[in-house]
């Protein structure tokens, strides 16, 4: 094979490279999905939108109406694309819908859930979601001070509901809210400069701070989030 | 025996004075008088024009889509006295305008490839049939990232009028009664929603007959 054939070669192997990473959606395929809105008192909440998407590309798409009801029918992905139904979430441009970040909330005063099918061999279906409770949202800011003087090491990490939960839907009871913001220690030392981190969360849902100081047993401190406006005052 | 060999000879020249006026036709004749007693050859015709679709019933095409004008091509072959067989092709266009009930995409172009039989009769001037087609239809549906399809065996009742205004050229009006079986996979909640779409749909446009039997129509 000579070196302009080679060339060509392997300019449509990216070619289809790159086509067979999109999305596909699936042909004769319609599903339904269905459920009811209400907020941590069982309110109607309406006017929340609800999309069906994979990866970026949204299949179907409605707003809950003034009894915190909806239903749509929605196009499918093919099968060995995940399916995933987005509740308070903004539609995502981009393919990688595995975030967990409060940005992806459509109306912040509640919180989000993000439901997944990931069965490769799904049935034409109605996606029942049945009562969708979205809490309110609550933030909390943290603020590090540094006090002059002391040569602390204090690694540390955060333990919360996020924002956004999500759910499997071939797994009865798997809401999971549970976000560990990094998992591995954060450093606070005498060079650090003071400085603060903003929380998105939900009310009544409690952060875990835990540290350890100057390699110390790890402590933990429990802050319960009681307002939609939070704040705690870490000094090292 | 020579009064029978007279009576032989009298006979004989009666018989072919007779025959001689017998034979005495004229040899050559004209066209037309050949061509009568022929009938001409009825190959068939091709039908082609503009193709308006009206969707009814409760199904997802007239609850959930504006259909816009497509187009019709038809082949007629005569087979055997007046029954003929042939080719057909339609296709149309559609927007989406409930995309709650359909799902998220924009438009459609349907198209239909199958073929047409029936009866075709010709009284003065007009040819009137009656036929049935089959045929493989397919949706091609295109949203804002992806376009992906729905298909349908569709079949049609099709009656037509066709008016000759030169013995090779008329027009056509032919509205048909359509039936698309869908093969959507969807749940049984949407019921007989994505099931079927059911069409009266009108054609008219020009019609090219072929064959030399239309000059004695």
């Amino acid at each position: 094979m000579n070196r302009k054939h080679l060339i060509q070669f392997l300019l449509l192997g990216v070619l289809f490279l790159l086509q067979s990473c999109d999305p596909q959606i699936m042909d004769d395929r319609r599903i339904l999905v269905k459920g009811n809105i209400v907020d941590s008192e069982n309110n109607p909440v309406a006017n929340i939108a609800v999309r069906c998407q994979t990866y970026g590309l949204v299949l179907g798409e409605a707003r809950s109406d003034a009894n915190g009801q909806f239903q749509f029918t929605s196009l499918d992905a093919e099968s060995y694309n995940g399916l995933n139904i987005m509740v308070n979430m903004k539609s995502n441009d981009y393919y990688y819908e595995d975030g967990h970040s409060y940005d992806l909330t459509e109306n912040l005063a509640y919180s989000a859930k993000q439901y997944f099918d990931n069965f490769t061999n799904r049935p034409a279906k109605t996606y029942n979601l049945g009562q969708i409770k979205l809490n309110d949202a609550a933030q909390l800011t943290v603020f590090f001070n540094n006090i002059p003087g002391d040569n602390n090491n204090v690694p540390y990490k955060m333990e919360y509901d996020s924002a956004i939960c999500q759910i499997d839907l071939n797994v009865p009871n798997s809401e999971d809210c549970n976000y560990e913001e990094y998992n591995y220690y954060q450093q606070l030392d005498i060079n650090t400069a003071n400085f603060q981190t903003n929380i998105k969360s939900q009310l009544g849902s409690t952060v875990i701070f835990k540290y350890i100081l100057n390699n110390e047993p790890e402590q933990t401190i429990s802050i319960p989030l009681t307002n939609t406006e939070n704040t705690y005052v870490f000094e090292y | 025996m020579f009064l029978n060999i007279k009576l032989f000879l009298v006979a004989l020249t009666i018989t072919s004075l007779t025959l001689a006026q017998e034979t005495e036709t004229p040899t050559e004749t004209t066209a037309e008088t050949r061509d009568t007693k022929d009938g001409g050859k009825n190959i068939g015709s091709i039908v082609i024009g503009p193709y308006i679709p009206f969707a009814f019933g409760d199904n997802f095409v007239n609850e959930g889509m504006d259909l816009k004008m497509g187009a019709r091509i038809a082949f007629k072959v005569n087979a055997y006295k007046g029954i003929y067989i042939g080719p057909y092709f339609s296709f149309f266009n559609a927007d989406v305008t409930n995309k709650n009930l359909l799902g998220n995409y924009d438009n459609t172009t349907n198209t239909v490839i199958g073929a047409i039989a029936g009866y075709e009769t010709h009284i003065s001037k007009f040819d009137l049939s009656i036929g049935i087609g089959v045929g493989a239809a397919t949706y091609h549906n295109d949203g804002y990232y992806d376009n992906f399809s729905d298909t349908a065996t569709a079949v049609w009742l099709n009656p037509e009028v066709g008016y000759r205004i030169t013995p090779y050229l008329g027009l056509y009006f032919a509205p048909e009664l359509r039936h698309d079986f869908m093969n959507i996979d969807a749940p049984a909640e949407l019921g007989n929603t994505f099931e079927g779409v059911n069409y009266l749909n009108l054609s008219f446009g020009l019609r090219i007959n072929l064959g030399t039997a239309y000059k004695y129509l």
